[in-house]
């Protein structure tokens, strides 16, 4: 009679089993297969599978409550809610937090139409009025439990099974880098990689030092739109999710071939954890001088790129030691050009608006209105309740914004040019942004999240404060093409410089050195949105072309937004800056401003574009396309007689 | 209550030859979703329950792979990938991330005084038969991860080789070749 285990597992033990194998997996079997799941737990799925549509929104979908899908008669006696103690302890959390949430809507134009009672009234009137997605999905609510949930385009695809683990690790200097998984399809390529420091250490973080490459075989670099790390826990590891552009003219079902590679890592280490002194690095090098003047600027840490022992610098009473570690780490893969067209970045299950991008609204109006519509759509894909609006001025917006943020973001409405502009605010419960998922302990404590919308032309601009920008998302209103471009004014680019350094200094930032200007170009929007993802890239004047100013120098950042230094780790990085204006009115105008710690390899995109005669030609080419327009003159310039 | 997944123990090593329409029916269907879960969420739980160190965890990630899988169902396509290999993908994930989420955990040599109770009347399950199987648990908890990630995806999912090699990501004879030389390893030292 033939044995069932040796049937079963044929494939290990081959046509002559070893007699000592045989038992050892006829053990195993019975150890590994004879779990079985709880009732409870089948009939929770089989509900599930009932209750919910395929489309849940998969950012949403592991945090579901199952409060929301149980049976009339309630959840079954004595089954373990393990999800629901998730959330209850995240409410607890929460403590005294205020449970709403404040959002910005910046809506230029709305109050001359309410003052007068002209036009439809705006939806303000919705106040209470949820979404009802918002009683289907329940709450998302807290910090980043994992890198996945700094990107939910990313989580989508590794959720789905997409992409290839690799688990490629190389090591240095007691460091592991590990790549451990890749997407790529024919919009974007994702990485995922750990870091491990030495297990004796402890860590604040550690991250590729000077930036990595991503290239193709051929050599040609994927732009690196964004990333993001999660903070290391007590395994002292560090998980890195990097976005970069798609390889180009790649097939999905294809294969690409990809080489990573970065020239070391930079670890800031904890000395204050360490219950005695740090044993010191084999190899290491004393780095920086040891003395620092009170108020001088501190020279930071750069890997050499010829660098051979670890770096270690220190000053005298920081808790912390920054350790430059060199590599090079290289990794060649290959991966899969998926042909999935995942969602776009970041809330793939927010609702189409009712009006239409291609729809001509004129009147500010139908703008509100649609802005409204789409900022309570979003928010209600986000699990959040809208429960009430209101009207204030911009002004007042971002006293608000201060109050909740400690910090003035540069809310900026040119189309009123100058004057406040209007601003619907929302609260809304159970709103945790996107810009959260950053390892931000202001963050965590904050309980405000800021969304800004503007419709003042009649495009929707919004943006997420709290953290850095964590989005875009813009409607070109109006009525399509019928704007010539304007060309009859100059850009003095030494003024854009020094209305630049102006924002800067207003704006609390300190300035180590004379930054460079690397970069003062007009853009066209579309050519901003395709390439610089993280640019908050909206000019609602006319859609005319952008004017950018790119600053490389050390600007210490931490006093204009309060969740950035903890995602920079260390007050005095260099910050690499650029600044969006304006110009369409002859007037800068910030617009707003970007801040960011990458390398300025990461602006090359930029730069690399050619002048503007180029975006005009390619503005024909793909007339129609994004580049709508709407007359300057029929824009509304508030006056609500402040000064 | 009755057990919904008591067909499924029967089916759940079984073959795949309806699987593909019923993975496109559940695209489109979430009743068709059910007859999946039914399938292999024995499989699913039984592999978590390997991989974490309790029952609760095993169940409560079970639940996350489900949802997930509801979720992402959409953007499975059969390109050669079977769909045990996609749906072991996400439970894969899961654990890793639970792993690396909650680390350290209960270690994994806990695990067998935990197990469920076993029939009295089952000669295996004698004293020595329990005490047998717990050292053989502890040296499965000892197992770095990738190795124990492969017996339970052998042994408590039931994966086929193929299957296993679609959903890890390596080629079948590497798979097959890192089984061979871990079961080398626990004989070695489960008859020491």
């Amino acid at each position: 009679m033939t044995d069932p285990i040796v049937d079963r597992y044929h494939d290990l033990l081959g046509d002559d089993p070893d007699e000592e194998l045989v038992p050892l997996m006829r053990d195993l079997d019975t150890l590994l297969t004879e779990p079985a799941p709880p009732a409870w737990l089948s009939q929770r799925i089989h509900d599930l599978s009932r209750t919910h549509p395929t489309s849940v929104p998969n950012a949403l979908a592991t945090d579901l409550e199952w409060d929301a899908h149980d049976e009339p008669g309630g959840p079954i006696i004595g089954a373990p809610q393990p999800l629901r103690s998730r959330f209850r302890s995240w409410i607890h959390h929460l403590g005294g937090m205020a449970a709403a949430a404040v959002v910005l809507l910046l809506v230029g134009t709305v109050v001359a139409a309410i003052l007068s009672n002209q036009g439809p009234e705006p939806s303000t009137g919705n106040a209470g009025r949820a979404p009802d997605r918002v009683n289907q999905l329940p709450a998302r609510l807290g910090p980043p439990e994992t890198v996945w949930d700094l990107n939910s385009v990313a989580r989508t695809a590794y959720d789905a099974g997409l992409g290839t683990h690799l688990n490629l690790s190389q090591e240095h200097h007691g460091f592991t880098l590990t790549l451990r998984w890749a997407y790529a399809d024919t919009e974007r390529t994702f990485i995922y990689y750990t870091i491990e420091g030495p297990p004796d250490r402890v860590f604040n973080t550690i991250s590729v030092e000077s930036g990595l490459e991503l290239t193709t075989a051929n050599g040609q670099s994927l732009h690196h739109q964004g990333g993001g790390g999660a903070v290391p826990g007590s395994s002292g590891s560090i998980d890195v999710l990097g976005s970069f552009t798609a390889a180009p003219d790649v097939e999905p079902g294809t294969e690409v071939q990809l080489r990573f590679s970065t020239l070391g890592l930079m670890a800031v280490e904890n000395l204050e954890m360490l219950a005695g002194t740090p044993v010191p690095y084999p190899d290491a090098v004393e780095g920086m001088p040891s003395v620092r003047h009170q108020g001088a600027r501190r020279e930071f840490p750069r890997l050499r790129e010829n660098a051979t022992h670890v770096h270690v610098y220190h000053y005298p009473g920081d808790p912390i030691q920054y350790v430059l570690v060199p590599g090079p780490f290289e990794f060649s893969f290959t991966a899969p050009v998926e042909s999935e067209t995942l969602p776009t970045f970041p809330t793939p299950d927010v609702p189409a608006p009712s009006v239409s991008p291609d729809a001509a609204l004129a009147t500010a109006d139908q703008a509100n209105e649609a802005a409204i519509e789409y900022a309570e759509a979003w928010l209600g894909a986000q699990g959040a309740a809208v429960t009430s609006t209101e009207l204030m001025t911009l002004e007042a917006a971002l006293e608000t914004q201060q109050a909740y943020a400690g910090s003035r973001m540069p809310i900026w409405n040119p189309s009123s040019r100058g004057k406040p502009a209007w601003v619907v605010r929302i609260t809304a419960e159970r709103f945790v942004p996107p810009a959260w998922a950053h390892p931000c302990p202001s963050c965590e404590e904050a309980s405000v999240a800021l969304i800004t919308l503007d419709a003042s032309t009649g495009g929707i601009f919004w943006s997420a404060a709290g953290g850095e920008e964590s989005g875009t998302q813009v409607f070109p209103l109006g009525p399509q093409g019928t704007q010539p471009e304007r060309t009859d004014f100059e850009i003095d680019e030494a003024v854009m410089r020094e209305a630049a350094l102006n924002y800067l200094s207003q704006s609390g930032a300190i300035i180590g050195a004379e930054p460079e200007m690397l970069h003062a170009r007009r853009y066209s929007l579309g050519d901003l949105r395709r390439n610089g993802r993280n640019f908050a890239n909206y000019s609602p004047t006319c859609w005319r072309p952008t004017y950018v100013v790119i600053l490389f120098g050390e600007i210490d950042v931490s006093r204009i937004q309060p969740g950035l230094p903890a995602a920079i780790e260390g007050d005095h990085e260099p910050i690499y800056l650029a600044l969006l204006f304006d110009q369409t009115e002859g007037v800068p105008g910030i617009v707003t401003g970007h801040l960011s710690s990458v390398d300025r390899s990461d602006f090359a995109h930029l730069l690399d574009q050619g002048p503007v005669t180029e975006y005009r030609r390619s503005l024909e080419e793909s007339a129609g396309d994004e580049y709508d327009y709407i007359p300057c003159e029929d824009m509304i310039v508030l006056d609500d007689g402040a000064p | 209550m009755g057990l919904v997944w008591d067909a499924a123990v029967a089916d759940d090593m079984g073959g795949t030859g309806d699987e593909r329409a019923l993975v496109a029916a559940a695209r489109e269907d979430t009743a068709a979703f059910g007859l999946l879960y039914q399938r292999y969420l024995p499989r699913i739980y039984r592999y978590l329950r390997a991989r974490v160190a309790t029952e609760d965890d095993a169940a409560d990630l079970t639940q996350q792979v489900f949802i997930q899988a509801l979720a992402a169902i959409s953007h499975y396509q059969d390109r050669g990938l079977p769909f045990a290999a996609w749906l072991f993908r996400i439970a894969r994930n899961a654990a890793t991330d639970a792993a690396r989420r909650h680390r350290p955990t209960v270690s994994w040599d806990q695990v067998p005084e935990q197990r469920h109770p076993t029939a009295p009347d089952d000669p295996s399950r004698t004293v020595l038969g329990r005490e047998a199987l717990d050292r053989l648990g502890q040296l499965i908890g000892a197992l770095d991860e990738d190795k124990r990630d492969l017996l339970a995806l052998r042994i408590a999912a039931g994966l086929s080789i193929r299957e296993i090699s679609a959903a890890v990501g390596k080629s079948e004879a590497a798979v097959r070749k890192q089984l061979a030389r871990t079961l080398q390893m626990l004989k070695e030292q489960y008859h020491d």
